[in-house]
């Protein structure tokens, strides 16, 4: 071994790194832009794909490609059989981790820039999706499946839940948009966190024939002002979340709240938690079972 | 104990510490975390000369181990040796970077960076840095100018204008940052809160190749200003009296310890207790003479982060602390362990 | 004698904080010389020392040390040339009293701040005059009051200066003290030619030890010679 390999080593690395091997241009690659505008190329469908957000997690399970999956992370639970892959905590990702398990793919959601940085430098194909909206979900749901060689049962998935969707816009048609205020986590009581304009669950709620007071938000996540709330009066309330201490579901915590017990839709017991979170939070093909439940909630009557 | 004998001490420790920041390098990266479990892989320098930069175990060796191995020793470094001249400056044992304020500027400006919408911030590594650098260097530019105004002696910086001023800048600077914070999305404000904790994470090669030659810079200028530095034992007046510009020096040497400390939370995030506890640790071993502690406190800061940062990654694999957990838990008893020994001895 | 200049050279000096407390005040020192600053609170008495130690601003005047202006001077070339020792200890009592006079060479170390063999001299020399090799280990906190002003003084002389300014040198120790000390700086003055301002308190204490006197007070400065009877001989 001569003195030549360490030395163009350490040479590499003060030019800041070379790449050692070039990109193949195979015939049947696969090229992909991901939400970010990266492009992401593979040689093959994916074999071995690291899934770092659920709703990346139910999309591969749903379009077949679940034997794929060699590593999550730890709040994909769905489907059963998700739960017996290995997982990972995705706000500190470890590279020297997630490269144990040589994976071809890694999908992200949520993006924390450094540590993809560092996967990519690794070479890595990362792919960011971040669906905003259900049309973002089919377009991700087509990314996937060409990722991993499974264009047909994805268009038919797609077909199914653009039906369904239709169908519940039928349903709803013409009824009385009733005010609903999302509460997506009302841990700080006083400050509960809800969606607003850009979010696919205002989306939902819209086509679950609904209006969110809180539509006229600039940002997809925020928190709020209870008074805000209070002083808007909803009609509905949505509590997706469960109250860590105590258990208790939305109508519950939502009585021993101050201020909060003397709104109507409180009194009146008009408040929906009984959907689960996971439905309406996760902007995947569970997104549209969120979507019906969400429906028959706000309009029974449309479902006799 | 006289002066050489200290001289002779402080070499000592400095090239016993320096042999095992080279260890501890080396273990740091022959550690790694490996499908939940921790890995040992002594043969890595051999394999590495062997593959090249090839394979994808290469790759996580270069980098991402290594690359975050040497940072931690930068990072450790700069802290420590901010610390250490704020200290000697103020004659304060507990100035430190945070105190005077300048680490929460760089940690402003870096929530300030994300809270911009995200496509300016994805789009370079370098602007973490140079905000990080930018808000200590601010930071330290306001304490300075404030303090000026409040010292006594007309417009002359004074220690205890310094303190003051940076205690306010501290909390300007926190009441910002919880302001920016609430405008964060729920993944972004976990991020950047893990971030304040204390991180070093994933930095390229380029980027620690520039932040080692300005630390570099900024020691080289600090050891050759080591005995002027001295002088202030002797109070301004005295300082001035054997022939330092004090005012000038201060202001010069409070500057570079902002850039230190910047370079440091660029590469770190907001690490407490380093620039508090090893130049205490430091002044212990070998005293306080800025011609000997400079080098020490630059390694031990280094061995200090490289020793905590690896635990921080591995200690529940393939979950990561925060570094700045460890760098209090390993500091802090030292410190007390330090102070009892020398109470005992009878010595303030 | 009269073709080297003197040591002090001062003339029509004003000085002040901001405005002239003091003006045209003149005198000149010549080697080996002694001149005690005398006068009430107030008057300026510091002030003066502290800008002829080149501590506050000139503003009016010329002040020269063997010819030299001193105001053309960088703070090292001055600091080589007058060692001033103030009124107030503001020295870290973490040194021992070998760093403090060690700390008198600040002004003669190069680029790396490393001291050589004339530095160690310096400091040697500067410590045995004070009569404090044997203390040369002890930190300053360990050690009594006069042996500490003992210290500082020693701290001065390894400057090497031709000018020393001491202001209010013997204020707070007890009259043993002050006749150690007093003794000290006159044999000093005698084996190293060292030229002397001081600030004295005490007007019998100010005309037994130095040359002459700087009275100042409300109608300005005024010289005055002390005589000979005025001394009183060195304790036994």
């Amino acid at each position: 071994m001569t003195m030549a390999r360490p030395i163009h080593l350490v040479c590499c690395l003060l030019c800041g790194g070379c790449p050692t091997t070039p990109a193949r241009p195979a015939a049947s690659q696969i090229q992909i832009t991901d939400d970010h505008g990266h492009t992401v190329s593979l040689a093959h469908p994916a074999r071995r794909i690291v899934s770092l957000s659920p709703s990346n997690t139910e999309i591969l399970f749903a379009v077949g490609c679940s034997e794929r999956v060699v590593l999550r992370d730890r709040l994909s639970s769905f489907p059963e059989a998700a739960r017996r892959l290995p997982a990972t905590n995705p706000f500190q990702l470890s590279p020297d981790h997630v490269a144990g398990f040589s994976p071809d793919l890694v999908l992200l959601t949520h993006a924390d820039s450094s540590r993809v940085e560092a996967l990519r430098r690794l070479g890595l194909a990362v792919a960011i999706l971040e669906p905003r909206s259900l049309d973002a979900v089919y377009n991700d749901i087509h990314v996937i499946a060409r990722l991993c060689g499974s264009g047909p049962r994805a268009r038919r998935l797609v077909q199914r839940l653009k039906r369904r969707v239709q169908a519940v816009v039928q349903r709803v048609r013409g009824r009385a948009r009733p005010s609903v205020f999302i509460e997506t986590d009302g841990t700080d009581s006083l400050k509960p966190w809800t969606c607003g304009r850009g979010s696919f669950v205002d989306q939902i709620v819209r086509l679950a024939g609904g209006r969110s007071v809180t539509a006229t938000l600039d940002r997809p996540f925020a928190q709020v002002n209870a008074e805000e709330i209070i002083a808007a009066n909803p009609d509905v309330i949505l509590a997706m979340g469960v109250d860590r201490q105590s258990g208790a579901r939305g109508l519950q915590r939502l009585r021993s709240r101050q201020g909060w017990s003397s709104l109507e839709a409180v009194r009146q017991g008009r408040v929906i938690d009984t959907i689960d979170a996971d439905l309406l939070s996760r902007p995947g093909p569970r997104l549209v079972d969120g979507l019906e439940a969400l429906a028959r909630a706000l309009h029974p009557a449309a479902w006799p | 104990m006289s002066a050489s004998v200290r001289t002779r001490r402080s070499m000592a420790w400095t090239l016993g510490l320096a042999l095992l920041l080279l260890l501890a390098t080396w273990l740091s990266i022959a550690l790694g975390s490996l499908r939940g479990g921790v890995v040992f892989e002594p043969g890595w320098l051999s394999s590495l000369t062997a593959d090249g930069d090839g394979s994808l175990h290469a790759k996580v060796l270069l980098f991402w181990r290594a690359p975050r191995a040497v940072a931690s020793i930068i990072v450790g470094a700069c802290l420590a040796v901010a610390g250490l001249v704020l200290q000697g400056l103020t004659r304060n044992p507990l100035a430190d970077p945070y105190l005077l304020g300048i680490s929460g500027g760089a940690g402003l400006a870096v929530v300030l960076l994300h809270a911009l919408p995200a496509l300016v911030v994805d789009s370079g590594w370098w602007l973490v840095p140079i905000a990080a650098f930018t808000g200590a260097q601010g930071a330290g530019l306001l304490v300075l100018g404030i303090g000026r105004s409040w010292g006594t002696g007309g417009g002359r910086l004074s220690v205890l204008g310094l303190l003051l001023a940076g205690i306010v800048v501290n909390a300007f600077c926190a009441a910002l940052m919880s302001f920016l914070l609430v405008r964060f999305d729920p993944f972004r404000l976990r991020i950047t809160t893990l971030w304040l904790a204390g991180g070093i994470g994933f930095t390229r090669w380029e980027q620690l190749m520039l932040v080692a030659l300005l630390a570099l810079a900024a020691w080289i200028y600090l050891r050759i200003s080591a005995h002027r530095l001295n002088a202030f034992a002797l109070g301004t007046t005295g300082a001035v009296a054997v022939g330092v510009d004090a005012h000038r020096l201060l202001h010069r040497a409070a500057l570079v310890s902002s850039l230190l400390t910047g370079l440091g939370v660029s590469l770190g995030g907001l690490l407490g207790y380093v620039g508090l506890i090893v130049p205490h640790v430091v002044r212990r071993l070998a005293g306080s003479d800025f011609r000997s502690t400079l080098l020490l406190t630059a390694v031990a800061g280094g061995l200090l982060v490289a020793v905590a940062d690896t635990v921080a990654r591995l200690a529940l694999a393939p979950e990561e602390l925060p570094v700045g957990v460890l760098t209090a838990l390993i500091g802090c008893p030292v410190l007390l362990l330090l102070l009892r020994v020398q109470l005992r001895r009878g010595a303030p | 004698m009269s073709h080297t200049p003197p040591t002090l050279e001062v003339a029509d000096l004003s000085c002040g904080h901001g405005a002239a407390l003091l003006s045209q005040v003149s005198f000149s020192l010549s080697r080996g010389e002694a001149l005690a600053i005398v006068g009430p609170n107030g008057a300026g008495k510091t002030t003066l020392l502290r800008t002829l130690a080149g501590q506050l601003p000139l503003l009016g005047g010329t002040i020269r040390v063997d010819g030299v202006d001193l105001t053309r001077l960088s703070a090292i070339q001055r600091a080589r040339r007058v060692a001033f020792l103030s009124q107030d200890d503001a020295v870290d009592p973490g040194l021992t009293v070998e760093e403090l006079v060690q700390l008198g060479r600040t002004p003669h170390l190069g680029l790396w701040g490393r001291p050589g063999p004339r530095d160690d001299n310096a400091v040697g020399q500067a410590l045995s005059a004070c009569q404090l090799t044997e203390l040369a280990h002890r930190g300053l906190d360990h050690i009594s009051g006069g042996e500490r002003q003992r210290a500082r003084i020693a701290m001065t002389l390894a400057q090497q200066t031709a000018l020393l300014l001491l202001d209010e040198p013997v204020t707070h120790l007890d009259l043993r003290r002050r006749m150690e000390l007093f003794e000290l700086l006159s044999s000093l003055r005698e084996q190293r030619q060292l030229t002397l301002l001081m600030v004295l308190h005490d007007l019998p204490e100010a005309y037994r030890e130095a040359d002459r006197v700087l009275v100042l007070g409300e109608a300005g400065a005024s010289l005055v010679p002390a005589s000979p009877e005025h001394r009183i001989p060195p304790l036994g």
